[in-house]
């Protein structure tokens, strides 16, 4: 098992996404005491879930919501705009 | 970081205001004289500055122009100033000349019309610029604390990795810089819009708070005016292909360039910073506006991330480029300081926010950037009306 820290950057302790560093191959990671299984490739500069989200939860990042789900997202899929969208779109 | 290395030795300006070299400019008040004023810097080995704008302005846009050009003069980094005037223009020489602090600076003017002949003109100016060289000659350098300088940060060309190596970096950089009692300026306010709830969270006055959301919403409304939906195109196609999935995102990203801290003041485009720690200053997202925009408002170093890389540089301020990754650092070896690329290698993003510390001093104390070694003197001002 690989340690997660060595592919992804985790921007803040409370994100529930971490962003690619260099590819991420299919497979289980660590990351302190849990584990994250990966089950689709993710590029770098992409991001993986950390969480299980539901549609409408916030997706974090930096410590801040970077939109919401769109669809449910578990934990090791890839965070994309194919299941989550801005939040800011529909304030202006 | 050890103690002593926060101790500069530069130049002091008026107000406690510090500076980190003693430039000589040539500026011109308007476009019409841009040529005689490249013919002076090229004769007398000086800074030019020159920009398409300096008459027919209106309002507002006339003031920012003027507090630009002013700005530039009294920029903590330049000792000596000869402003270049036609004679007609609405931003005159002498009034560019009038706003310039004289604390261990000396300024002179050329009037083109009033002198009327290339020749003499150009001999007249060659004996003012013989006159400031050796007043700037003279002038004694000061010690002071790095917490004395005003520090740009900005963006450029980014790509998903400038959210987290290059900005974060800089972020442990303004964070330390703040820590130590110095300004940090943050801008690019259309790439704020969605990072508004952090960076409100850092403002304790209602008011700033308030000041920020209309800044913003002020950049989405000129796009509205337009017929253009500045949110639908943000981020761009090319941010996407690239990972970066919402604008919250992007903008960040962006905003972590400012590090952490509260955020103490928004000032206006090449406005003067009134306050200590991190500030926002309204300027577009444009390298060039924007960095202008903070050497005219008193910044003495600026850090800039890129993540395609760019040559960017300013006639006064040294500009320290940091590559977001290894690939652009590698491509543009000529114009790019640091790579914060090494993020991805594994490197510590705290060693590599060390690492840009560690060589802001040096800057601040003499060595070089790469754009000053390549006289990198972009300038270019940012207009909030059209000319009439």
């Amino acid at each position: 098992m690989k340690p997660l820290a060595e592919f992804a950057a985790i921007l803040n302790p409370e994100d529930n996404v971490a962003t690619a560093l260099k590819e991420i191959e299919c497979g289980e990671y660590i990351q302190a005491e849990w584990k994250l299984a990966v089950r689709e490739k993710i590029p770098a500069g992409f991001k993986v879930s950390l969480a299980d989200l539901k549609k409408g939860d916030s997706v974090i990042k930096y410590g801040y919501p970077i939109g919401i789900a769109t669809v449910l997202i578990a934990p090791g899929d890839i965070v994309h705009t194919h299941n989550i969208t801005s939040t800011v779109k529909t304030r202006s | 970081m050890e103690n002593n290395k926060a101790i500069i030795s530069g130049y002091a300006r008026e107000e406690g205001v510090y500076g980190i070299r003693n430039h000589i400019i040539i500026l011109s008040s308007v476009s019409c004289v841009n040529n005689i004023v490249q013919k002076l810097a090229a004769l007398s080995d000086t800074i030019p500055i020159t920009h398409p704008h300096g008459c027919d302005h209106i309002g507002d846009d006339r003031l920012q122009v003027l507090r630009t050009l002013s700005g530039i003069c009294n920029s903590p980094n330049v000792g000596g100033v000869l402003v270049v005037g036609l004679g007609c223009e609405n931003v005159s020489a002498d009034e560019i000349v009038s706003k310039t602090g004289l604390k261990n600076r000396i300024v002179r003017k050329l009037g083109v019309q009033e002198i009327g002949n290339q020749e003499a003109i150009i001999q007249k100016g060659l004996e003012h610029i013989r006159e400031i060289k050796e007043f700037v000659s003279k002038q004694k350098k000061a010690d002071f604390k790095l917490s004395d300088l005003i520090f740009g940060v900005k963006c450029g060309g980014s790509d998903p990795f400038s959210g987290i190596t290059a900005n974060p970096a800089v972020g442990i950089v303004s964070d330390k810089i703040v820590g130590l009692g110095g300004t940090v300026i943050l801008s690019e306010i259309p790439e704020l819009i969605g990072a508004e709830a952090l960076l409100a969270s850092r403002i304790k006055d209602d008011r700033v708070k308030e000041r920020l959301y209309s800044k913003t919403q002020r950049y989405i409304n000129i796009a509205k005016s337009l017929g253009q939906d500045l949110l639908g195109t943000n981020p761009t196609p090319g941010n996407i292909r690239a990972g970066i999935s919402t604008i919250e995102e992007k903008s960040l990203g962006a905003a972590a360039k400012g590090g952490t801290t509260e955020v103490k003041e928004i000032t206006e485009y090449a406005e003067r910073p009134k306050s200590k720690g991190l500030v926002i200053m309204d300027a577009p997202g444009n390298d060039i506006e924007c960095v202008t925009g903070m050497s005219a408002s008193g910044a003495a170093l600026i850090f800039f991330t890129t993540g395609l890389g760019t040559p960017t540089g300013n006639p006064v301020v040294p500009v320290i480029k940091i590559s977001s990754n290894s690939k652009t650092y590698n491509n543009m070896r000529s114009f790019i300081d640091i790579n914060a690329g090494k993020v991805c290698d594994g490197q510590p993003i705290d060693a590599v926010g060390n690492e840009i510390f560690d060589f802001a001093v040096g800057v601040c104390n003499g060595e070089k950037t790469l754009a000053e070694k390549n006289n990198q003197w972009d300038f270019a001002i940012n207009r909030i009306a059209l000319t009439f």
